[in-house]
Formats: structure tokens, sequence, C-alpha cells
């Protein structure tokens, strides 16, 4: 089994080097209440708390310059969110709509200018550009869908991998069809299982897609409570998996509930880990840790239970979740290679 | 002595001085350092010396400023308004519309500066933050989860003085309508005003046009079965109106208008108090509840007209109509109370069976009955109110209780810490040195998504404790922040439960990713347990991923049940993640209702407790209880009693209690003992077959039940007493008047009692004596609801055969305040907030969001913080000190390090002009360098005439006697030649090449020759 060595030195954390704090706790924009979905469209930030709010912030001052509120919520809120550009300046919102099992697909107009507050909150949803899944095991259904992965290239979106967990953790995979999408394949099961014949999650919480190399891309996801980080092809075939269920840990190479996962584009990636409080640097071919930073508390550079990691230029956003607050900071040798903008990247 | 008054600190500046007297010292040493600075720097020259003074004077106040403790002043620069939003039923809706406009227009427009904060609280029966005090609040998002039927509005002021930022010049507003229900906001202001915050007013003004509210549903406390009782309905209408008035008894409609098809009768109201009359005969005995409506005549339009408060049309009252005792029976199933309800009727004792379901749900109706018997009946069939109820009706009311055992009664019924425990005379928990199996329960607590999840997850734990006796095992775990899944008690014995308590305090009801972890930690402790039942709850929404199949497995290997409590789960993925986990175990699966989920839950994990509980029946070969204390009333006669097959295990409680029957290791099979005004017996064994099969067939079977009954049950007595209640404000005065059998007024009685208030408290009263027969007494009965009067009598009287008897009895009497005081006031109070506004330098706005300047800084103290400087002065005064030295002492010639600076940067490239200047300035130097000579020529000469004295006073030091003089210290200022000035050494110095003590003589005078040589040697160089 191909799964990476990993040294089990105790870790050391440091506190994070807080640059500035974007938002507090509260219900107001520019405020969260557990905030526990993010992403950077290489403009702004996309963050979904269990409000159930959308809020695109501005990365510098952390000004609300646009949102909506899901208009189904009471049954829960959605925890995971991808953006990517779309036609004319307007953002595609990739939203999995956890708790009613579907994907909705959004396109956000620009922000107006000079217009931040609720003032830039829409009356009600945007345009919706698709939707599809529904409740179910079978195939194109979903139970708790968590992430989706955009494949592009120049010619626009290839597919979709979408992961769920709740007894269906899987990642399924669909493609454009018309102005919609289609079922196309689904990999994964249930499970624990380090075995490349079967390939089995426990609650897939984030995906990404690896295009650093000329090589075929591959599949990054994020095994959320089997404490791991798996690589696959895009036809979800295993290549390795780093850290297992056993390994639950801090050591370095180690993970917790890794929740949050950013392609870093050098080879490495930025992992936040729930369960240990912090965002752990590993380097996706050997699995070795590369540095820890944050720890368990409330106090400025510390975390508790971040959901989500990403990064714009030099500068690494983490969502403190429980501390309702987005952490900025610069990390090490981190610098996203990635053209944000742009279809060709890393992006989650 | 007195220590010295301190001198309040001072500012200067950005520096504040906590101890400014040290600055004194700046005068007194500058004027020191200056007048001591004329002479020792008077060899320097004008520039330097003022340098040196400057910086002597410099390194003064500095040090004089270190002592006087500075501190760096920092001053807040933003205003905080947190805002308390009146969110009570009192104000009505538009107005409350207003209010939410408001706060929204004053947040876009208002704040002097941007990051001037905005916090926003609603009150009503309690106090919620719904916005922390911050820059980007912008509007009021109403998520009120509390009681909206009472304001009280200094809670809301405590709850925002305790969230208003302390770097921040802060106010508050009160926008409300000024009716408090609760509390004092005159008093907390004050305590604002302490704290030198002003609290601003919004007073909401409204004044109801049209409203009628139910004032009063006057009914006599007491009447006789049959009589006609007259209701007396107080209306009051603030214009003439019409309507429908309705009666209930005891929640079945009187038919007041035989003509009409409706069962009310149409009414008329002028404006003002209306008093309608309407008599209704009493049927039953017991308490007998009238209820009053008035419902508002109804447009065509649908809208109602002439009342806009609807919840202030009902009134209620309660009679109690005397007949013959009764006592209630509940018992779940018909078999376990058959036989004892047998044998009380051939007792002829009355007795009204029932189940837990079909209890009176009030006080006042349980009050009716003069003895309660449960029978096999386990907690978790009673609301916490029905337990306290039947605790105050015991205690306050003096009615009787009878607790007959079974498998589902006492502790194995959950009433293990109960509030009707502390009312038996038994304790549930078994003693300590009782050697018996155990349970071990072990909790898993992910989340409670409902309005007070977090305190009702901790009640509900704390519930669980409660239920377990002290020997069982019990084990808390979640999902942790800093450790992920962990205990937050580990499975442990409960002892008294404080610890087990402590650690629920400290739950942080962590985001659960997975059960496994921590199904798995559980079932490693519970398998190791020292435990006989060993059980699992879970407590969640259901969303963590679910545990493996192999897993469960374990689980059932070791025998361990778990039951899921699912609570706002978000799917049926969810319900089936839960229901799967309780199936496979074994357990049970709950589905709770989010509504009613306050009062399901807890009652759930009491009923889950009672699982681990088993262990505290006994059962086994039958066995004849000892009898304790054959003397006691209720065992008048009875010597010997059948055998037992099996009992629930308990213990002896301290006091008045008298254990009557005792079983295997001295266990408390009866006992009895007075609780309050009430009396209470305990029968730990069953009342029926199943533990007892022999005591059905004993003879005296009825006779036993018959005398514990009797002893229990609250005499009636029969004098005639007719009790009359009237409320006047938060108080209530009870009359009496009281006759004896023969018609006689009964004078010189006792009449002590208490009254039950609907809050679960009691007060005593007593009555005296204000005429013949007659009695009054006052009690307080401020609370909404229905207020139980129960008192005693003992009166001295005379039989009609001329003998002196005590006549005893008992009498009842509910006082009902029928609906909350938040919607019997008709207009606001705004002279209330005025005073508060008054009080605390706050204003009155006006409530046009343009005009009102909440965030004005008019009164407002800013507040400063302060940081201490004095380690950065004190190192700032040596670095001084140190300059001052230097300057002294180093001769800094900046032409030359100009110059050679220059040459450095430049080598070898000097231009033709240059050339020259050095030149002119070299000849310049040589002339310098002459003038010099010629100087240091006269300093030789002048050397050598005092060698000649030097050496003679050389001499004399060692030939002169010890006390002879030394010589004169101006010789040795010349010598050393830093001071020119002959009197400037100070005195007892010794001047620099002056002979030492000790050193030879001649060492001193070869050195000045030496230098008389060498000025020789120069001159002749030049």
């Amino acid at each position: 089994m191909p799964t990476a060595c990993m040294p089990s030195a105790p870790a050391e954390t440091k506190p994070l080097s807080v640059s500035r704090v974007l938002g507090e706790v509260g219900s107001s924009p520019g405020q969260f209440m557990y905030p526990r979905a993010m992403d950077h469209d290489g403009h702004f930030l996309w963050v979904i708390d269990k409000s159930a709010r959308v809020q695109r912030l501005d990365p510098a001052t952390g000004k609300c310059v646009g949102g909506w509120i899901m208009p189904e919520y009471l049954l829960g809120k959605p925890t995971g969110v991808t953006v990517k550009p779309g036609a004319d300046g307007d953002a595609l919102v990739y939203v999995p709509d956890t708790h009613y099992h579907r994907v909705v697909v959004y396109s956000m107009p620009a922000p107006r200018e000079g217009v931040t507050g609720r003032d830039s909150f829409l009356p009600a949803q945007p345009p919706v550009v698709a939707t599809f899944g529904e409740y179910g095991e079978g195939p194109g259904q979903f139970i708790y869908p968590t992430d989706v992965a955009v494949l592009e290239d120049v010619t626009g979106v290839q597919r979709l991998y979408v992961s769920e967990y709740g007894g269906n953790d899987r990642i399924s995979v669909w493609e454009p069809d018309g102005s919609g999408y289609r079922f196309s394949f689904s990999f994964g099961h249930f499970g624990a299982s380090a075995s490349p014949d079967q390939v089995e999650f426990n609650r897939p919480q984030s995906i990404s897609i690896d295009r650093r190399s000329s090589d075929e891309p591959q599949l990054v996801i994020a095994d959320a409570c089997n404490h791991r980080i798996g690589r696959f092809t895009l036809d979800g075939e295993l290549i390795a998996w780093i850290g297992s269920p056993e390994s639950v840990g801090d050591a370095p190479g180690h993970f917790k509930y890794p929740y949050g996962l950013m392609l870093v584009g050098d080879g490495t990636a930025l992992v936040a880990e729930f369960g240990n409080n912090r965002i752990q640097r590993i380097d996706l071919e050997t699995g070795r840790g590369m540095g820890s930073y944050g720890g368990a508390g409330r106090l400025p550079g510390q975390l508790v239970n971040p959901w989500a990691v990403t990064v714009a230029g030099a500068e690494v956003f983490v969502l403190d979740s429980q501390n309702n607050r987005i952490v900025v900071t610069e990390l090490p040798g981190v610098r996203a290679s990635m053209n944000l903008a742009g279809a060709v990247g890393v992006h989650r | 002595m007195q220590a010295p008054a301190i001198i309040a600190s001072i500012t200067v500046g950005p520096v504040q001085f906590d101890r400014p007297v040290w600055l004194l010292l700046i005068p007194i040493l500058g004027v020191l350092a200056w007048w001591m600075g004329r002479r020792s720097l008077a060899g320097l020259g004008p520039v330097t010396r003022w340098v040196a003074l400057v910086a002597r004077l410099v390194v003064i106040c500095l040090i004089a400023g270190a002592m006087a403790e500075p501190q760096r002043r920092t001053e807040a620069q933003d205003v905080s308004v947190t805002v308390i939003v009146d969110a009570s039923e009192s104000i009505p809706a538009s107005v409350q519309k207003d209010i939410d406009r408001y706060v929204e227009e004053v947040a876009a427009s208002g704040r002097e500066r941007p990051t001037d904060r905005l916090g926003l609280l609603t009150i009503a029966k309690d106090s919620f933050v719904q916005s922390l005090p911050s820059d980007k609040t912008d509007r009021l998002e109403r998520q009120h989860v509390g009681a909206l039927d009472g304001t009280n509005l200094a809670a809301g002021v405590r709850l925002a003085m305790a969230v208003v930022p302390p770097d921040a010049a802060n106010r508050l507003l009160i926008i409300s309508d000024g009716n408090e229900t609760s509390g004092s906001v005159v008093q907390t202001a004050e305590a604002a005003r302490a704290q030198g915050i002003p609290i601003d007013v919004l007073p909401l003004k409204y004044n109801y046009q049209s409203e009628v509210l139910v004032d009063r549903l006057i009914a006599p406390s007491t009447a006789r079965m049959g009589e006609n009782v007259a209701l007396r309905v107080v209306l009051q209408a603030t214009a003439p109106t019409r309507g429908l008035l309705s009666i209930l008894m005891n929640g079945q409609p009187v038919d007041l208008d035989p003509d009409s098809p409706a069962l009310g009768t149409a009414v008329e109201l002028k404006a003002g108090p209306n008093v309608l009359s309407v008599p209704i005969r009493t049927r039953e005995a017991g308490a007998q509840k009238f209820e009053a409506f008035f419902e508002p005549e109804i447009g065509s339009g649908g809208q109602v007209i002439g009342d806009a408060v609807l919840q202030n049309n009902r009134a209620e009252s309660i009679t109690f109509v005397s007949g013959e005792g009764k006592v209630l029976v509940i018992r779940e199933v018909a078999e376990d109370a058959a036989q004892l309800v047998e044998a009380l009727t051939e007792a002829r004792i009355a007795t009204d069976v029932r189940t837990a379901e079909q209890m009176p749900a009030t006080l006042p109706e349980l009050a009716s009955f003069d003895a309660i018997v449960l029978v096999n009946e386990p907690v978790d069939l009673f609301s916490l109110q029905q337990q306290e109820d039947l605790k105050q009706y015991v205690n306050d009311i003096g009615g009787g209780l009878v607790m007959v055992g079974g498998p589902r009664s006492f502790g194995a019924g959950g009433w293990i810490g109960s509030p009707l425990e502390d009312a038996l005379p038994i304790r549930l928990d078994p003693p300590q040195k009782r050697q018996m199996p155990r349970g071990a329960l072990a909790l898993c607590i992910h989340s409670v998504e409902i309005p007070e999840g977090v305190y009702l997850g901790k009640k509900i734990c704390e519930s669980a404790v409660n239920a377990l006796s002290r020997l069982d095992l019990i084990g808390i775990n979640e999902f942790r922040m800093a450790t992920g899944v962990d205990w937050v008690y580990p499975l442990s014995e409960v002892g008294d439960g404080t610890a087990a308590k402590r650690a629920i305090q400290n739950l942080e009801f962590g985001d659960m990713p997975d059960f496994s972890p921590s199904l798995e930690l559980a079932l490693k402790s519970l398998v190791a347990a020292p435990a006989g039942q060993k059980h699992m709850i879970v407590i969640s929404d259901g969303d963590p991923s679910p545990p493996s199949t192999q897993l469960l497995q374990k689980f059932v290997n070791a025998k361990i049940t778990i039951s899921a409590v699912a609570c706002a789960t978000h799917s049926f993925s969810d319900q089936q993640t839960m229901q799967r986990m309780a199936q496979y175990t074994g357990g049970r699966y709950y589905s709770v209702d989010p509504q009613n989920a306050g009062v399901q839950i807890p009652q759930i994990f009491i009923k889950e407790a009672q699982t681990v509980k088993r262990s505290l029946i006994w059962e086994g070969t039958p066995f004849t209880p000892s009898i304790a204390a054959a003397g006691s009333e209720p065992m008048r006669g009875i010597t010997t009693v059948p055998p037992v097959a099996g009992y629930v295990v308990s213990a002896d409680r301290e006091g008045l209690s008298q254990v009557t029957l005792r079983g295997k290791e001295n266990d408390p099979i009866l006992a009895q003992w007075q609780f309050g005004l009430g009396r209470v017996v305990t029968y730990t064994s069953d009342g029926a077959t199943r533990w007892n099969p022999q005591w059905v067939q004993w003879p005296a079977y009825r006779q036993f039940w018959e005398q514990h009954l009797r002893w229990v049950m609250r005499p009636s007595g029969s004098a005639n007493i007719r009790l009359t209640t009237e409320t006047r404000g938060d108080e209530t005065i009870v009359s009496v008047e009281a006759l004896d059998p023969q018609g006689e007024r009964l004078n010189f009685a006792r009449f002590q009692g208490r009254v039950a208030a609907p809050d679960g408290s009691g007060q005593d009263i007593t009555l005296r004596q204000v005429g013949p027969g007659r009695y009054e007494g006052r009690v307080r009965t401020a609370a909404a609801g229905s207020h139980v009067l129960s008192m005693r009598y003992a009166a001295p009287t005379t039989s009609p055969d001329g003998a002196s008897q005590v006549l005893e009895g008992t009498v009842q009497a509910a006082i009902s305040k029928p609906f909350a005081d938040e919607f019997r006031s008709m207009q606001d109070n705004s002279a209330l907030l005025r005073q508060v506004a008054e009080l605390t330098k706050g204003r009155v706005m006006t409530g046009d969001a343009r005009a009102d300047k909440l965030w004005a800084r008019e009164n407002l103290t800013m507040p400063v913080a302060t940081r201490p400087i004095w380690m950065a002065a004190a190192l700032t005064a040596i670095g001084l000190f140190v300059l001052d030295v230097g300057v002294r002492r180093v001769r800094i010639d900046i032409p030359a390090m100009i110059r050679r600076g220059r040459s450095l940067l430049q080598p070898g490239k000097v231009k033709a002009g240059e050339q020259m200047a050095g030149l002119q300035a070299a000849r310049e130097k040589a002339r310098k360098k002459m003038a010099e000579k010629a100087e240091a020529s006269r300093r030789v000469e002048e050397a050598s005439s005092t060698y000649e004295q030097v050496k003679a006073a050389a001499s004399a030091k060692f030939e002169a006697p010890r006390d002879a003089p030394r010589f004169p210290t101006k010789d040795a200022g010349v010598l050393g030649g830093a001071s020119a000035r002959p009197d400037s050494p100070a005195p007892g110095t010794q001047a620099p090449g002056a002979a030492q003590p000790g050193q030879p003589p001649g060492e001193g005078m070869s050195r000045l020759l030496k230098a008389k040589k060498k000025a020789r040697e120069e001159m002749k160089d030049e």
C-alpha cells in the first residue's frame, strides 16, 4: 500500500503571526455566526456561516461587499463554497447546500462601487445557473454534500467533483450537460479501509485539484474522520494516503479531523485541522509535515476548530470558525503560485 | 501615627504622575545642581558648561519623574451606545416596528466616528444580547427566545453594563414604555451612575383608545355542595363597547344564556369598571375552577373592535366546595392498586383512581384531595412541576402522601434527586455500607440545538446525575476544543454528585465530527467498570459521521445498551443514524420535539437513568419484616405482618422519621413522618401480589391500609368556616368567619397555615381574631397564578353535653392572580424613564433618528488606558548621566573630526585651493602652539619654584608630629593643573600628582622633575 512515511516526533505548533483579523461574532454584514465555509476568488473572500448568509468580503478591510441569505436554511446551512470567475466579471459560486442534499451554482454580479454592508446584500438569492442532486443514496443523489472541486481547461468546465458524508461517504463526478450538469460516476464508500482496491471515506470534507505539474492532474481529498489526506487520479484511483485513522494525532504529518485544504501550488498543501486547532503545511509527495501554526485558544494567533484555509498572494486566510473570525497571516515560504483569476491553477 | 496624605495624581500632557510629590525634587535638586555647577563646571568652555548643566537638570527631572510613577495615557476616541429594547408584549406590534426602524436609521447615520459602536439587547421577562457593541452593528435582529409576558428593565441594564466595552466611552439607551413588572430600574441606574454611564431613554408613548381587560373574577373561596355561588366578573373598559362573556367551570363551558345558541352571554360595557354577576350552582365537592373570558366584537372586515390586547381578557378563580374527604390514587396498571383500592373502599374512604397523566394539573385541584397515594409510579411520568406540586401539597397545604413500592418506584423508579424525595421519611439512596450491584451510565453530549440549548444540556446532565444513587458510576464525554473527544467527567462514582455537577458546568458542547471516538471512549471505560447494569445515552442532532457496525457489535458483546436522543435533527439520515445505534444495541430511541425539548429531554434522561437503577431492587426468598416501632399510631393493633418477597432498597433518614417495618440488613420497608403541615408514609414493597402474595389474604390487610391512610389524611374538621379573600395590590387579606357545630361563634381559635405560591415557594400565615368569630390575616401574593392557602385550626369549645373539647380541622382556599401585570397597563410610564435619565445624567430622546445624537460626546468621560513608563525614564536618566560625565571629561573637536572624515573619504585628492588653505591652517596652528609653549614655560618656572616647596613639605610630612597640619591643598590644586583656581579643590580631596600616603617621598618629586625636564625639551625643540 503506497502510504507515505510519517514521522512521529511531537508537533511544535507555533502561534500564527497575525497580520490582521477580519470579522467578529454577530449577525450584521462583516460579522459571523460560526462560519464554516470560505474561498477566495482572487479578489474577494467568500464566507458562509450558520446564519445561512453567503458573504463576499473585501480581504483588506473585512467589509461586506455583497451577499445573500440562502433561500432555505431551517434544516441546516451549507458547509462548503467554491468560487470561480464567470463571464462579464460575475463570480460563479458553487454552494454544496449540505442539509438540502444538493449543489447550487449561482452567478453573482460584481460588487457595485462604494456599496458595502447591508446595502450590498441582495434582496433574494442571485441568479441560479444550475442546481443538481437530491436526497438519497443512489447515483446522482446526495446525503450531506460538503465541497465542490471544479476541473476546467481553456474550453471551460470539464467536471465537478462533489464530496458527501452521512453514511453516503463518497465522491460524485458530474459533467456539463447543456446548461446543467449530468451525473457521470462516483467512487468511495463509508469506511476506513486503506486498500487501493477499496476506496473508503469517513466524511470527505474538502476536495482540491492539483494541477501543478504537466502530468495528469490529481485529486486531493481531506478524509476528515479518518484523519488522512488522499491523492487520487481524476478517475478515482488511489495514489497514496497521508495519515491514517490509527495515526490520528498532532505529530508532524499526522492529522486530527483535517477539514480544510488549500494547495499552495508548489507541491505542498495547507491543511486546516479542526481537531488539532492548527494549520499544517505538508509535502504532498512525501507526507512530511513542514510546520504547524495556531494552537487551541481564543488569543490572537490561536485557533478553535478551523474549518477552512485559503491563500491569496503571500497572504494566508484561516477561517477560525469557533472564534468567529478570519485570521490573516503569512507563513514562511507560502505564496500562491496559482493564477486565481484564471482557469489554470489549483484553486479549490 | 497617621500616614501623610498623598497628593492625587496629576497629568502633564500625555503623562500622568501617580505620586507627584516626588516632582518637588526637581526645583530643589535643580537649584542645588545649578549652584554646585557654577563652581565645578567653571573650568569648562561656555557651551560645554551649559550642555553639562542642562544634562544634569534633565537627569534630575527624569529621576524625580521616575520616582513619581509616571504613566503614559492613551485616551479612547470611540463612543459605544448599548440600546436596551423592550420586547415585551405590552408594547403594541406597530410600535415594535417603529423601534426597529429607529435603530436602523440611527445605526446608518448617527455615528460621529466610523468606529463608534452599537450594541443591542432585548428585554422582556429575561434579557438577551442580540448584538455585542460593534462598529458593524447596523440593525436589530430580534431573536428573543424568552417569555414576553413581563418586563425586567433592571436586568436589562445590568446585562448591558456587563457587555459594554472598556475601551470606549459608554452610553445606554432604554427604549421602553417604562412599565416594569419586576426588578427596579431606578436602583440599577444608581450602579450605572456610579460607573459614569449615562442612561438615555426613549419613552414609548401609547395610550389604548379602546381596550377591555377582565380585571378579576371574584368567587367565594369556600362553598358547600349544591350551593349557588355568585361569581362577579370585573371588566375594565376604556370606551363603551360590546362583546361576549363566557364562563368555564372546570374547563367545561357553562351555558349562561339558554335562549341563545352561543354558550356565552352578550354584554354591553360602559367606559370604566363594569361588574357583572353570574350565579352558578356547585355540583361536586373539591376545588372548582372558574374561568371568565371576554371576546370582543369582530367587525365585518375581521378586525377586532374595542380591544387592543387580547392577553388580558381572561381571569380565573377557585372555590373549594366542601364535601367528604377523598383520596387520589395514582397508578398506571390497575392490578398494582386493585386490592389496595378495594381495601380503602371497604373502609369507607372515598377514592379517585387515575393514571399519572390524568393527575390534576394544578396545585389548587390537588388541594381538594385529603391524601394522595402513588402506587409503583416512576418519576418520569411526572413533570418537574408536578413533583414540586406534590411536595408543596404535603408541606404547605397539609395533604397526606402514601408512596407504595414496586419495581418502578422509589430509587428504582428514578425518584432519587426528585424534589419529592425531600418529603419522604426515607432516603432513596442506599446506605454507603450496603453491598449491592451498581449501575454505570456514560453520557455522550453532542448538541442540543434549541433555544437555551447549552443551559438545557447542562440541566439534563444534572438530572441524570441526580437520578443515580451515590454508588452508581457516571461519565460524561463530549468533543472538546483542545483535546477532541474527552471525558468531561470520567466514569466514576456519583458520590454526592458535587464533582460531577462541577464538571457539567465545563461542558463546551463542541461540534462533534463523528460518533466513533466518543463511543469507543465510553466502551473502554464501561467494559472495565465494576457494575452490573451498563448503559450509554447519546444526545445529538445526529449529523456526526455514524459509528461502524463493528463498533456497535462491541457494545452488544459487552451487553451495553445505547439509548439515542435525537434533538433537532437535520434530516431523515440523522434520525436513521441515531435509530441504528439504539436498535442495534437494544437501547431506546427518542425523537425530541424542539418546541417541547425543555420538558421532554430531562424526563428522558431521568427515565434512562432508571435503566441502571434496577440494581436497587431486592428480590429473594420471602421473609417476615421485623416490626421496629409497634407503638406508632398507624400500626396500632398490628403485631405481626406476612412475609414479603421483594422491595426497593433505601436508607434511613435523619430527623423525626419513624421506621416501623424493616427488611434485610435493616433496610426500611415502612416509614412515616410529618413533613411541614402534612404527613407521609412510604412502603417500599408493593401493594399487589408480585412481592406480597400473602398480604392480600392477610386478615389485617384492610386495617393496615385504613389506619395508614387515616393517619395521613388531612382532617376536615366539623366547624363551619367561611373564608373570603380580597386582593389589594400585591397583598391579599384573608378573612374567616368561624362557627362551631352548634352554630355559635367560634372564639379563641388558633388559625395557622401556609400559602403555596405558583413559583413553588411557601410562606406562613397566622390569623388574629378581630371580632366575635372573626379572624383576619394578610399574605403577600405578588406572582401571577394560583396561590393555595391551607390552614389548620384548633379552638376550645363545649360539646352539646357540656364537656370541654378542642375542635380541630383544616380549611383551604385559592387566590388567583389571573394574568401577568404586563397586560394590566393601558398606558406608558414615561415618568419612570425620565427619572432614570435624570439620575444618570442621561438624555430623553425624541424618537427622531436624525435629531437624536446617540453618540454625542457630551457628559462622557473618555476612558484612559495607562502604561507605566518609569523604567524608560530611569534608563534615559542613566544614559544622560553618562553623557554629563562625558561632556566634562572628553573634549570633542568637531572640526578635526570633520577634517579627519574628509581625509578618509578623499585620500590623495586634494585640490590646489585646499592646499593653500591647508598651509594657512598649519601656519595658524604653529602660531597657536608657540603661544602654548610660552605658557608651558611659564608653568615650568612656577613648577620649579613649587618643587622646592613640595620637597620641604614632603620632608616635613615625615618629620612633623601626627597632629601637624598637612601641606596646603591650594598647592595641590596648582600641581594638578585641572583647575587654575587656587581655591577650587574640595576640602579633603587630594590633588593628582601629590604624594600618596605610604608612597615613597622621592617618587612624587621624581615625577615633578620629569615634567620640568620634558617642558624644557619642548622649549628647545621650538
